[in-house]
């Protein structure tokens, strides 16, 4: 099992680091798919700032930790933030839209991204307030 | 840790000219959340009445949602009737841009 663990400031720039390590990561693993995976961290790393920054606005106390895994058969990656998590029922209205839905929202767009481009997409809130996003990717036989 | 990149590193530029009747807007680089606000409004200025519009995306290397986004805003923006042609060679993008249906 490769792991790679991170930490970035709830700040937009600090997205293009975390995105630059994660592509590094999961090339250097050997997965072919990695493309569908940096696509949904990136979408989960910006929820994780968004979220900060308007729970917190200038003076956010919490770092964003980052965990990604590699096994011979999956990739999977965690995000933890402090931000509130997902509302509740966020699974039911996910299920309920349709990419046809997509040019009409104001929002929501990237969690449906992530859920179609990923095996699994959790979300849970830990006994301390921390919000845990996981995300699971297969390896493609070939990949 | 390393040293924080600037949103300059998210390199995006946005180019219009008309064609004739055509608008064409060129979209280079990486249409990212981090530089999506700068795009948006070059879109802005750059964005007036034509018959039609020709998003080139052949230089895009990079999209999120937020940059889907923009493009639809854009779509939404347009005058009612005309149309709107998008050019997409990156075949990841490409696909990006079927599964959103926007395609």
């Amino acid at each position: 099992m490769e792991i790679m663990q991170l930490e970035m400031m709830p700040v937009n720039r600090e997205i293009t680091r975390v995105d630059s390590a994660m592509e590094g990561f999961l090339i250097s693993v050997g997965f072919k798919q990695y493309k569908d995976v940096l696509f949904a961290a990136h979408e989960l790393l910006i929820n994780s700032v968004q979220a900060m920054n308007q729970k917190y606005e200038e003076s956010c106390p919490y770092v964003i930790k980052i965990e990604a895994k590699a096994s011979p058969d999956i990739v999977e990656i965690s995000i933890t933030d402090y931000g509130g998590g997902l509302p509740e029922g966020w699974r039911e209205s996910l299920e309920d839209l349709g990419f046809e839905d997509f040019f009409l929202l104001e929002s929501g767009r990237g969690l449906m991204m992530i859920n179609v481009l990923t095996d699994s997409f959790e979300c849970g809130l830990s006994p301390d307030g921390a919000a845990i996003y996981k995300i699971i990717k297969r390896r493609e036989e070939n990949g | 840790m390393d040293k924080f990149k600037d949103n300059k590193d998210i390199q995006v530029k946005v180019f219009a000219r008309k064609i004739d009747s055509y608008l064409k807007l060129d979209i280079l680089g990486s249409l990212l959340y981090q530089s999506v606000t700068e795009v948006k409004k070059e879109i802005s200025e750059a964005l007036e009445d034509a018959e039609g519009y020709l998003l080139d995306l052949t230089a895009l290397k990079q999209i999120d949602s937020t940059g889907f986004g923009v493009i639809v805003n854009l779509a939404k923006r347009l005058k009612t009737g005309s149309v709107m042609i998008i050019i997409i060679k990156d075949e990841y993008i490409r696909d990006l841009f079927r599964i959103t249906k926007l395609d």
